[in-house]
Protein backbone atom coordinates (compact mmCIF):
# COMPACT_ATOMS: atom_id res chain seq x y z
CA UNK A 1 0.00 0.00 0.00
CA UNK A 2 1.41 3.24 -1.10
CA UNK A 3 1.27 6.57 1.25
CA UNK A 4 0.22 9.65 -0.17
CA UNK A 5 3.47 11.01 0.27
CA UNK A 6 4.73 7.99 -1.60
CA UNK A 7 1.66 8.17 -4.59
CA UNK A 8 2.51 12.29 -4.60
CA UNK A 9 6.47 11.33 -5.47
CA UNK A 10 5.70 8.24 -8.04
CA UNK A 11 3.13 10.95 -9.67
CA UNK A 12 5.56 14.03 -9.71
CA UNK A 13 8.66 11.69 -11.04
CA UNK A 14 5.68 9.85 -13.47
CA UNK A 15 4.97 13.12 -14.85
CA UNK A 16 8.46 14.52 -14.89
CA UNK A 17 9.46 11.90 -17.35
CA UNK A 18 6.14 11.66 -19.68
CA UNK A 19 6.74 15.34 -20.08
CA UNK A 20 10.49 15.06 -20.58
CA UNK A 21 10.13 12.04 -23.03
CA UNK A 22 7.45 13.69 -24.76
CA UNK A 23 9.45 16.49 -25.90
CA UNK A 24 11.90 14.04 -27.55
CA UNK A 25 9.55 12.40 -29.65
CA UNK A 26 9.86 13.92 -33.31
CA UNK A 27 7.12 13.26 -36.12
CA UNK A 28 8.68 11.75 -38.72
CA UNK A 29 9.01 13.97 -41.81
CA UNK A 30 6.69 13.79 -44.96
CA UNK A 31 4.30 11.49 -42.42
CA UNK A 32 1.69 14.25 -42.83
CA UNK A 33 1.91 14.57 -46.88
CA UNK A 34 1.69 10.55 -46.65
CA UNK A 35 -1.47 10.55 -44.88
CA UNK A 36 -2.73 13.26 -46.54
CA UNK A 37 -1.79 11.29 -49.83
CA UNK A 38 -4.34 8.71 -48.53
CA UNK A 39 -7.29 10.71 -48.36
CA UNK A 40 -10.77 9.68 -48.98
CA UNK A 41 -11.79 11.64 -52.74
CA UNK A 42 -14.86 13.18 -52.11
CA UNK A 43 -17.07 11.94 -54.77
CA UNK A 44 -17.85 14.75 -57.15
CA UNK A 45 -21.95 13.66 -56.91
CA UNK A 46 -23.92 12.54 -54.01
CA UNK A 47 -25.54 9.48 -54.36
CA UNK A 48 -29.21 10.32 -54.87
CA UNK A 49 -31.97 8.40 -53.74
CA UNK A 50 -33.75 6.34 -56.72
CA UNK A 51 -36.96 8.12 -58.71
CA UNK A 52 -39.77 7.01 -57.73
CA UNK A 53 -41.47 4.37 -60.12
CA UNK A 54 -44.19 6.91 -61.28
CA UNK A 55 -41.01 9.16 -62.39
CA UNK A 56 -39.69 6.47 -63.77
CA UNK A 57 -42.86 5.97 -66.47
CA UNK A 58 -42.70 9.31 -66.92
CA UNK A 59 -38.92 9.02 -68.33
CA UNK A 60 -39.34 10.93 -72.14
CA UNK A 61 -38.75 8.55 -74.86
CA UNK A 62 -35.83 10.47 -76.40
CA UNK A 63 -34.42 10.23 -73.14
CA UNK A 64 -34.40 6.35 -72.85
CA UNK A 65 -32.97 5.82 -76.46
CA UNK A 66 -30.02 8.63 -75.61
CA UNK A 67 -29.37 6.30 -72.70
CA UNK A 68 -29.55 2.93 -74.19
CA UNK A 69 -26.90 3.79 -77.14
CA UNK A 70 -24.98 5.57 -74.51
CA UNK A 71 -24.93 1.99 -72.48
CA UNK A 72 -24.54 0.22 -75.43
CA UNK A 73 -21.54 2.15 -76.82
CA UNK A 74 -19.93 2.41 -73.42
CA UNK A 75 -20.00 -2.08 -73.41
CA UNK A 76 -18.42 -1.46 -77.41
CA UNK A 77 -15.97 0.45 -76.32
CA UNK A 78 -14.71 -1.76 -73.07
CA UNK A 79 -14.54 -5.06 -74.99
CA UNK A 80 -12.28 -3.13 -77.87
CA UNK A 81 -10.02 -1.93 -75.00
CA UNK A 82 -9.90 -4.96 -73.60
CA UNK A 83 -9.07 -7.17 -76.67
CA UNK A 84 -6.84 -4.40 -78.22
CA UNK A 85 -4.40 -2.62 -75.29
CA UNK A 86 -1.08 -3.42 -74.78
CA UNK A 87 0.16 -6.29 -72.72
CA UNK A 88 0.76 -5.54 -69.09
CA UNK A 89 4.55 -4.74 -68.01
CA UNK A 90 6.78 -6.88 -69.56
CA UNK A 91 9.29 -5.80 -66.70
CA UNK A 92 11.63 -7.38 -63.68
CA UNK A 93 8.86 -9.23 -62.64
CA UNK A 94 8.10 -11.53 -65.87
CA UNK A 95 11.63 -12.60 -66.17
CA UNK A 96 12.41 -15.54 -64.32
CA UNK A 97 14.94 -15.83 -61.31
CA UNK A 98 17.78 -17.89 -62.50
CA UNK A 99 20.84 -16.49 -60.91
CA UNK A 100 21.95 -16.81 -57.21
CA UNK A 101 24.06 -14.01 -55.82
CA UNK A 102 25.36 -13.79 -52.22
CA UNK A 103 24.71 -11.00 -50.32
CA UNK A 104 27.84 -9.11 -49.27
CA UNK A 105 28.15 -6.77 -46.15
CA UNK A 106 31.99 -4.90 -46.11
CA UNK A 107 31.64 -4.42 -43.31
CA UNK A 108 33.10 -6.92 -41.17
CA UNK A 109 31.31 -7.12 -37.89
CA UNK A 110 28.26 -7.51 -39.28
CA UNK A 111 29.05 -10.43 -41.31
CA UNK A 112 27.84 -12.65 -38.38
CA UNK A 113 24.82 -10.82 -36.84
CA UNK A 114 21.42 -10.92 -38.17
CA UNK A 115 20.77 -7.71 -36.01
CA UNK A 116 18.64 -4.67 -37.30
CA UNK A 117 21.77 -2.85 -37.17
CA UNK A 118 23.50 -4.89 -39.58
CA UNK A 119 20.54 -5.80 -42.20
CA UNK A 120 20.97 -4.68 -45.81
CA UNK A 121 17.58 -2.74 -47.51
CA UNK A 122 16.05 -4.11 -50.68
CA UNK A 123 14.88 -1.00 -52.17
CA UNK A 124 11.12 -0.85 -53.51
CA UNK A 125 12.89 1.03 -56.72
CA UNK A 126 16.42 1.33 -57.86
CA UNK A 127 16.29 5.40 -58.99
CA UNK A 128 14.43 6.40 -55.99
CA UNK A 129 17.04 7.80 -52.73
CA UNK A 130 18.40 4.53 -51.15
CA UNK A 131 17.38 5.84 -47.40
CA UNK A 132 13.83 7.04 -47.80
CA UNK A 133 11.73 5.40 -45.57
CA UNK A 134 8.89 4.62 -48.46
CA UNK A 135 11.68 2.75 -50.49
CA UNK A 136 11.86 -0.83 -48.35
CA UNK A 137 10.72 -4.04 -49.67
CA UNK A 138 12.22 -6.01 -47.31
CA UNK A 139 15.73 -6.89 -45.35
CA UNK A 140 18.72 -9.08 -45.88
CA UNK A 141 21.85 -9.79 -44.36
CA UNK A 142 25.62 -10.88 -45.38
CA UNK A 143 25.92 -14.35 -46.55
CA UNK A 144 21.87 -14.73 -47.46
CA UNK A 145 21.31 -16.60 -51.00
CA UNK A 146 18.84 -14.47 -52.84
CA UNK A 147 17.30 -15.27 -56.70
CA UNK A 148 18.00 -12.64 -59.26
CA UNK A 149 16.60 -12.24 -62.29
CA UNK A 150 17.93 -9.25 -64.16
CA UNK A 151 20.02 -6.17 -63.28
CA UNK A 152 19.62 -2.29 -63.48
CA UNK A 153 22.80 -0.36 -64.65
CA UNK A 154 21.82 2.68 -64.14
CA UNK A 155 20.25 3.11 -61.03
CA UNK A 156 20.99 5.10 -58.15
CA UNK A 157 24.80 5.50 -57.36
CA UNK A 158 25.46 4.24 -54.48
CA UNK A 159 28.93 4.21 -52.52
CA UNK A 160 29.78 1.63 -49.77
CA UNK A 161 31.32 2.13 -46.25
CA UNK A 162 35.06 1.16 -48.15
CA UNK A 163 34.23 3.92 -51.23
CA UNK A 164 33.11 0.96 -53.45
CA UNK A 165 30.59 2.45 -56.24
CA UNK A 166 27.84 1.32 -58.46
CA UNK A 167 24.80 2.11 -60.10
CA UNK A 168 24.18 -1.53 -60.50
CA UNK A 169 20.79 -2.70 -59.06
CA UNK A 170 19.87 -6.43 -58.91
CA UNK A 171 16.21 -7.18 -58.97
CA UNK A 172 16.36 -10.36 -56.39
CA UNK A 173 13.71 -12.48 -54.48
CA UNK A 174 14.84 -14.07 -50.93
CA UNK A 175 13.97 -17.46 -49.96
CA UNK A 176 11.06 -15.54 -47.83
CA UNK A 177 9.27 -14.41 -51.13
CA UNK A 178 10.09 -10.86 -50.70
CA UNK A 179 10.89 -9.50 -54.03
CA UNK A 180 13.50 -5.80 -53.97
CA UNK A 181 16.08 -4.17 -55.64
CA UNK A 182 19.47 -5.01 -54.34
CA UNK A 183 22.38 -2.14 -54.70
CA UNK A 184 25.49 -3.52 -56.83
CA UNK A 185 28.03 -2.59 -53.77
CA UNK A 186 25.75 -5.30 -51.74
CA UNK A 187 26.09 -8.49 -54.45
CA UNK A 188 28.65 -10.76 -54.91
CA UNK A 189 28.66 -13.53 -57.93
CA UNK A 190 26.47 -11.61 -60.08
CA UNK A 191 27.56 -12.79 -63.57
CA UNK A 192 25.21 -14.27 -66.29
CA UNK A 193 22.67 -11.76 -64.88
CA UNK A 194 20.60 -10.08 -67.91
CA UNK A 195 19.80 -6.57 -68.33
CA UNK A 196 16.31 -5.94 -66.96
CA UNK A 197 13.32 -5.51 -69.96
CA UNK A 198 12.12 -1.80 -70.27
CA UNK A 199 14.71 -0.45 -67.62
CA UNK A 200 17.38 1.59 -68.01
CA UNK B 1 -25.06 17.24 -48.48
CA UNK B 2 -24.11 18.68 -52.00
CA UNK B 3 -20.41 17.26 -53.06
CA UNK B 4 -19.29 20.78 -52.18
CA UNK B 5 -20.10 20.58 -49.01
CA UNK B 6 -18.12 17.14 -48.46
CA UNK B 7 -15.12 18.48 -49.88
CA UNK B 8 -14.83 21.24 -47.60
CA UNK B 9 -15.89 18.89 -44.65
CA UNK B 10 -12.65 17.11 -46.14
CA UNK B 11 -10.45 20.04 -45.90
CA UNK B 12 -11.61 21.19 -42.72
CA UNK B 13 -11.21 17.61 -41.50
CA UNK B 14 -7.69 17.60 -42.93
CA UNK B 15 -6.29 20.84 -41.47
CA UNK B 16 -7.67 20.18 -38.19
CA UNK B 17 -6.21 16.43 -37.91
CA UNK B 18 -3.06 17.77 -39.39
CA UNK B 19 -2.70 20.15 -36.30
CA UNK B 20 -3.25 17.47 -33.60
CA UNK B 21 -0.82 15.32 -36.02
CA UNK B 22 2.47 16.07 -34.08
CA UNK B 23 0.42 15.28 -30.32
CA UNK B 24 -1.06 12.16 -31.70
CA UNK B 25 2.36 11.24 -33.13
CA UNK B 26 3.97 10.81 -29.33
CA UNK B 27 1.58 9.52 -28.10
CA UNK B 28 1.12 6.36 -30.17
CA UNK B 29 5.03 6.40 -29.92
CA UNK B 30 4.61 6.49 -26.43
CA UNK B 31 2.26 3.88 -26.15
CA UNK B 32 4.08 1.73 -29.41
CA UNK B 33 7.29 2.43 -28.52
CA UNK B 34 8.28 2.07 -32.01
CA UNK B 35 8.20 4.70 -34.80
CA UNK B 36 7.02 2.76 -37.49
CA UNK B 37 3.78 0.98 -34.95
CA UNK B 38 3.50 4.46 -34.07
CA UNK B 39 3.15 6.32 -37.64
CA UNK B 40 0.82 3.31 -38.70
CA UNK B 41 -1.67 3.72 -36.01
CA UNK B 42 -1.53 7.38 -36.72
CA UNK B 43 -2.15 6.44 -40.12
CA UNK B 44 -5.53 4.13 -39.47
CA UNK B 45 -6.80 6.78 -37.07
CA UNK B 46 -6.81 9.06 -40.07
CA UNK B 47 -8.41 7.05 -42.27
CA UNK B 48 -11.07 6.29 -39.45
CA UNK B 49 -11.73 9.52 -38.62
CA UNK B 50 -11.78 10.44 -42.39
CA UNK B 51 -14.80 7.90 -43.10
CA UNK B 52 -17.00 10.33 -40.98
CA UNK B 53 -15.38 13.49 -41.28
CA UNK B 54 -17.93 15.51 -39.42
CA UNK B 55 -17.46 13.73 -36.32
CA UNK B 56 -14.29 15.19 -35.53
CA UNK B 57 -15.71 18.50 -37.00
CA UNK B 58 -19.32 18.89 -34.52
CA UNK B 59 -16.79 17.66 -31.55
CA UNK B 60 -16.37 19.93 -28.99
CA UNK B 61 -12.34 18.31 -27.83
CA UNK B 62 -11.03 17.59 -31.23
CA UNK B 63 -8.06 16.03 -29.41
CA UNK B 64 -9.93 14.02 -27.50
CA UNK B 65 -11.84 12.60 -30.12
CA UNK B 66 -8.95 11.59 -32.14
CA UNK B 67 -7.23 9.97 -29.30
CA UNK B 68 -10.06 8.22 -28.41
CA UNK B 69 -10.08 6.59 -32.10
CA UNK B 70 -6.10 6.08 -31.58
CA UNK B 71 -6.45 4.62 -28.52
CA UNK B 72 -9.41 2.24 -30.57
CA UNK B 73 -7.02 1.54 -33.38
CA UNK B 74 -4.42 0.46 -31.01
CA UNK B 75 -6.58 -1.71 -29.07
CA UNK B 76 -7.18 -3.62 -31.97
CA UNK B 77 -3.74 -3.88 -33.22
CA UNK B 78 -2.53 -5.18 -29.91
CA UNK B 79 -5.74 -7.90 -30.22
CA UNK B 80 -4.75 -8.80 -33.95
CA UNK B 81 -0.97 -8.88 -32.47
CA UNK B 82 -1.58 -11.31 -30.04
CA UNK B 83 -3.27 -14.08 -32.24
CA UNK B 84 0.36 -13.65 -34.94
CA UNK B 85 3.19 -15.63 -34.11
CA UNK B 86 6.49 -14.17 -33.53
CA UNK B 87 9.64 -15.17 -35.42
CA UNK B 88 12.83 -14.21 -34.72
CA UNK B 89 12.45 -11.03 -37.17
CA UNK B 90 13.47 -7.72 -36.00
CA UNK B 91 11.83 -4.47 -37.01
CA UNK B 92 14.63 -2.27 -38.45
CA UNK B 93 14.35 1.12 -36.62
CA UNK B 94 13.33 4.14 -38.16
CA UNK B 95 15.82 6.81 -38.65
CA UNK B 96 18.54 4.20 -40.05
CA UNK B 97 20.52 6.25 -42.64
CA UNK B 98 20.02 3.46 -45.38
CA UNK B 99 21.41 0.44 -43.62
CA UNK B 100 23.99 -0.73 -40.84
CA UNK B 101 22.71 2.04 -39.25
CA UNK B 102 21.90 2.72 -35.20
CA UNK B 103 18.68 4.37 -34.19
CA UNK B 104 19.82 4.90 -30.23
CA UNK B 105 17.84 7.39 -29.57
CA UNK B 106 14.53 5.12 -29.32
CA UNK B 107 15.86 2.99 -26.57
CA UNK B 108 17.35 5.63 -24.48
CA UNK B 109 13.39 6.93 -23.89
CA UNK B 110 13.37 5.85 -20.24
CA UNK B 111 9.42 6.86 -20.44
CA UNK B 112 8.86 4.26 -23.16
CA UNK B 113 10.39 1.41 -21.30
CA UNK B 114 8.61 2.15 -18.33
CA UNK B 115 4.60 2.66 -20.43
CA UNK B 116 6.32 -0.78 -21.83
CA UNK B 117 5.89 -2.27 -18.10
CA UNK B 118 1.67 -1.79 -17.87
CA UNK B 119 -1.24 -2.65 -19.68
CA UNK B 120 -2.57 -0.93 -23.03
CA UNK B 121 -5.25 0.57 -20.71
CA UNK B 122 -3.11 1.33 -17.98
CA UNK B 123 -0.76 3.23 -20.26
CA UNK B 124 -3.49 5.10 -21.81
CA UNK B 125 -5.02 6.19 -18.99
CA UNK B 126 -1.58 7.24 -17.24
CA UNK B 127 -0.79 9.67 -20.99
CA UNK B 128 -4.28 10.68 -20.54
CA UNK B 129 -4.24 11.67 -17.09
CA UNK B 130 -0.82 12.70 -16.24
CA UNK B 131 0.40 13.79 -19.87
CA UNK B 132 -2.44 15.65 -20.75
CA UNK B 133 -3.47 17.10 -17.64
CA UNK B 134 -7.13 15.41 -17.72
CA UNK B 135 -9.44 14.51 -14.33
CA UNK B 136 -10.36 10.59 -14.14
CA UNK B 137 -13.41 11.76 -14.93
CA UNK B 138 -12.59 12.93 -18.46
CA UNK B 139 -10.43 10.08 -19.05
CA UNK B 140 -13.41 7.71 -18.60
CA UNK B 141 -15.61 9.72 -20.69
CA UNK B 142 -12.76 9.93 -23.52
CA UNK B 143 -11.72 6.26 -23.10
CA UNK B 144 -16.09 5.40 -22.65
CA UNK B 145 -15.64 3.51 -19.24
CA UNK B 146 -16.64 3.83 -16.33
CA UNK B 147 -14.24 6.14 -13.94
CA UNK B 148 -13.93 3.18 -11.37
CA UNK B 149 -12.32 1.25 -14.22
CA UNK B 150 -10.27 4.49 -15.06
CA UNK B 151 -9.28 5.00 -11.42
CA UNK B 152 -7.75 1.56 -10.59
CA UNK B 153 -6.06 1.14 -13.92
CA UNK B 154 -4.14 4.66 -12.78
CA UNK B 155 -3.57 3.14 -9.14
CA UNK B 156 -2.26 -0.23 -10.31
CA UNK B 157 -0.11 2.22 -12.96
CA UNK B 158 1.30 4.02 -10.24
CA UNK B 159 2.04 0.84 -7.85
CA UNK B 160 3.89 -0.69 -10.75
CA UNK B 161 6.19 2.41 -11.72
CA UNK B 162 6.71 3.24 -8.12
CA UNK B 163 10.00 2.04 -7.69
CA UNK B 164 11.34 1.89 -11.20
CA UNK B 165 11.12 5.50 -10.83
CA UNK B 166 14.27 7.27 -10.32
CA UNK B 167 15.03 10.85 -9.84
CA UNK B 168 16.64 12.58 -13.15
CA UNK B 169 20.51 12.32 -12.38
CA UNK B 170 22.19 15.47 -12.89
CA UNK B 171 24.77 15.47 -15.79
CA UNK B 172 28.13 16.69 -14.85
CA UNK B 173 29.16 20.56 -15.08
CA UNK B 174 31.87 20.95 -17.51
CA UNK B 175 35.08 22.29 -15.78
CA UNK B 176 34.44 20.87 -12.31
CA UNK B 177 35.98 17.76 -12.74
CA UNK B 178 38.95 16.36 -10.83
CA UNK B 179 40.89 16.31 -14.25
CA UNK B 180 40.34 19.30 -15.95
Amino acid sequence: MMSDTQREETVALLQARLHEGDEQITVPSGLADRILASAPQPSPRPLRRLPSPRRRAGLSRPALVLAVALAVGLIAWGSWWAALRPAPDSGPAKQPYAFALTVFNVERACRAERSAECALRLAVDPHRRYSDPGNRAGRVWHGDRVQANCVVPEGLLLTDEKGMSSTRWYHVRTAAGVAGWLPGVRAHGTDGVPACAGKS
Amino acid sequence: MDGDQRAGDQRQFDEIFLELLPRLYRRAFLLTSRSQYAEDAVHETYLKLASRPRGLLSHPEPYAYAFAALASVLRDTWRRDRRTVLTNEVEEPDGVEWDGGVEGRVSELEVVRLLATLTARQATVVILVDLDGYTIDQAARILGVHRGTVARSRDRALKRLRGRLRPPQLAPVRGQHDDV
